[in-house]
């Protein structure tokens, strides 16, 4: 029996665990844009724009789980309000979406439309800079990750704690909403930031700019994975689950869990906040409404159905759960909150590890 | 008298000259200077630096590897440390016996910083930092570790991956996230393995470990983290008889090489183990010294263990 932890790559995935990571990117990079672009419409195996932008959304989805499964099924905390951070990275790349449309808005003036209504002579401070892709990128992960440290920083120091930490995200995602929902904040009031034209030049409308943040949102998600993945398998994840099994032993051993917890959160943020941003551009749209606390809560439905702990259970949650959202929606509208509802107390009730847990115990026993 | 409490009569000598409480233990110039010298926890208005000159008192020459310091601590009214005084020698074995409530945990939990006592210090002889005032971490990373009475080890964690998390050395997150073992930490890893019998063991999930499998793991790693002084709070507790023997045998090894201080009920184990013996009765030191001069002392036959057995 070796019982060594394993380093380098290995450490990471066995063979067959890297095969089958290569397999899946593969598919999902090449297959899913060839189909789109360069599959005739006619063609029963092409891939439609819209499916293409939804495969899109589901991506950054998985991110979030990612995010969420870093912090709650390795760290044992519970967020509730991770939708804040999502929401603040779409609002940085919202805000430079907003800016490169220029003077075609509807108001023919360099400001952007709300603005204009709101009878703003300049744009405010804080949007300063935002009409340059690299800072507005490089706020929709700053900005979150900030937030997220500054609350955390204060909350692990309190020794807070299980469901006391989780409402207490809930009420931050709240009150930012609530903040957000303001016109006076400067973000578009309840409408928030919409009718972008283009993203670097490139007409949001092609169906090929559509491809690309597609490919991008791909390559987020391995990016995101193999990150988490790396965390989880170093000592360091093995110290995260420590402080989640036995927190005062690890601390007896050595370790402070302050600052354990405080970079797997901050980080958990920041991961966040590039999800949002990837997934503005697709949707076209961020608005306080992605603050709304149910989101938060929703997104952690996605880990538990998936699995907590696994991170690949935490990405299938995310695509399982809002396939069946897109599918429900269209088919039968008035159930699925009943539906996403029971799946939830389903999963609590009979599958407490979740789908990827279920998996591994069937896999086990045959 | 009695040899012990002659031995219990001498330790404390200076706090009678120093006056009351902890006052004495710092003096006004160094308040101020460590005052302005701590920029975290703030709050703490409670001097950090030991006076080298009370230390020096306190410890009188003794070879001296850890020193409770006069200290006092109650809960809610309830006194449950009363200016205690405890001088632990280097390389020792100490047991520490006393009724429940006689405040054996208690004084653990100062030690090693999960109670902050009301008065009084705690400190090394070769530092002058009070440990009453450093966080539980802290504390571990001066090599003073300490085994919980119920074992708590990292269920989910392998017998390997317990003993790596306890492996002394940086313990921040930026080295955790590039840490690699070395050779010669694995061979320290597979040495203390092998003395602690779970070498064959190294894969199990520390969970499955039968009972007292699991407080060896934890002596195991308490001995990863290169301890100087180590705290075992009732070790065998809830083991067989065989197992009992074999704890006995790993905890007089440690001894000699390390300061080790047992909490134990269990007389017929004290006795097969101990060096010296202090007695706790209600927050305060009622006797210490070799085993047969305690079990002798009057008044610890009065509170604590009956009628001596003949």
């Amino acid at each position: 029996m070796k019982a060594e932890p394993a380093v380098g790559l290995s450490a990471l995935h066995d063979k067959r665990g890297w095969l089958a990571l290569g397999v899946l990117t593969l598919l999902s990079c090449v297959l899913v844009p060839v189909l789109n672009l360069a599959v005739p419409a006619s063609s029963p195996i092409h891939v439609p724009d819209y499916l293409v932008a939804l495969f899109g959304k589901f991506l950054c989805y998985g991110i979030v789980a990612l995010a969420i499964d870093l912090i709650w099924g390795f760290t044992g905390i519970l967020s509730l309000g991770h939708g804040v951070f999502f929401a603040l990275g779409g609002y940085a790349m919202g805000m430079y979406l907003m800016l490169s449309i220029g003077a075609q808005g509807v108001y023919k003036s360099a400001l952007p439309d709300f603005m204009v209504f709101l009878d703003w002579k300049e744009l405010p401070w804080f949007w300063r800079g935002f009409d340059n892709l690299s800072v507005a990128l490089i706020a929709a992960l700053l900005v979150p990750g900030l937030l997220a440290f500054a609350f955390g920083y204060f909350a692990f120091r309190s020794r807070i704690r299980g469901v006391y930490f989780s409402l207490i995200t809930q009420a931050l995602t709240f009150a930012l909403m609530l903040l957000f929902f303001r016109n006076e904040t400067g973000f578009g009031g309840n409408n928030g930031l919409t009718d972008f034209k283009s993203l670097y030049g490139y007409d949001l409308h092609e169906p090929s700019t559509k491809v690309v943040l597609y490919l991008l949102s791909a390559l987020g998600l391995l990016f995101t994975y193999l990150l988490c993945r790396y965390i989880v398998t170093s000592k360091a994840g093995r110290v995260l689950r420590a402080i989640r099994d036995a927190e005062s032993r690890a601390m007896f051993v050595g370790f402070n869990p302050i600052s354990y917890k405080l970079f797997a959160w901050t980080l958990s943020a920041v991961l966040c906040g590039l999800a949002g941003a990837l997934y503005v551009p697709q949707v076209g749209i961020i608005n306080p409404g992605e603050m709304l606390p149910a989101n938060s809560i929703e997104m952690a439905i996605w880990v538990a159905v998936g699995g907590r702990g696994t991170l690949f259970g935490a990405i299938g949650g995310a695509f399982l759960v809002n396939g069946m959202r897109s599918f429900f929606t269209a088919a039968m509208p008035n159930a699925w909150l009943y539906l996403l509802g029971s799946l939830f107390i389903g999963v609590t009730l009979f599958f407490r590890d979740g789908v990827a847990g279920a998996v591994g115990r069937i896999k086990r026993k045959s | 008298m009695s040899e012990a409490s002659a031995v219990s009569n001498a330790s404390p000598k200076p706090e009678s000259s120093a006056g009351p409480k902890s006052e004495p233990v710092l003096r006004a110039d160094q308040r101020t200077k460590s005052a302005e010298k701590s920029g975290k926890r703030s709050w703490s208005m409670r001097p950090r630096l030991i006076d080298p000159a009370r230390r020096d008192a306190v410890v009188a020459g003794r070879p001296a590897v850890l020193v409770v310091d006069n200290v006092s601590v109650s809960f809610d009214g309830f006194k449950a440390i009363t200016d205690l005084t405890l001088i632990l020698e280097r390389g020792e074995l100490r047991c520490l016996i006393g009724p429940n409530g006689a405040g054996k945990t208690t004084l653990m939990d100062i030690i090693t910083g999960k109670t902050k006592p009301d008065s009084g210090a705690v400190y090394m002889p070769h530092d002058s930092r009070d440990l009453t005032q450093l966080t539980e971490y802290e504390i571990a990373a001066l090599g003073i570790c300490r085994k919980f009475q119920r074992p708590t080890v990292f269920a989910g964690h392998t017998v390997y991956e317990n003993m790596e998390l306890a492996l002394s050395g940086p313990k921040g997150v930026w080295n955790s996230l590039f840490f690699r073992l070395s050779a010669e930490q694995k061979r320290s890893i597979e040495q203390v393995l092998e003395q602690v019998g779970l070498h064959e063991h190294a894969a199990v999930r520390a969970g499955q470990l039968a009972h007292g499998q699991k407080q060896w793991l934890e002596i195991g790693m308490l001995l990863a983290q290169d301890p100087r002084v180590l705290l075992v709070d009732e070790p065998i507790a809830g083991m067989t008889h065989q197992e009992t023997e074999r704890t006995a045998e790993l905890l007089k090894s440690l001894a000699g090489e390390r300061t080790v201080v047992v909490v134990e009920h269990d007389m017929d184990f004290v006795r097969s183990i101990a060096q010296r013996v202090t007695v706790l009765h209600e927050g305060k030191v009622l006797a210490e010294g070799d085993i047969d001069s305690v079990q002798n002392n009057p008044r610890v036959v009065e509170v604590y263990l009956g009628e001596p057995r003949t």
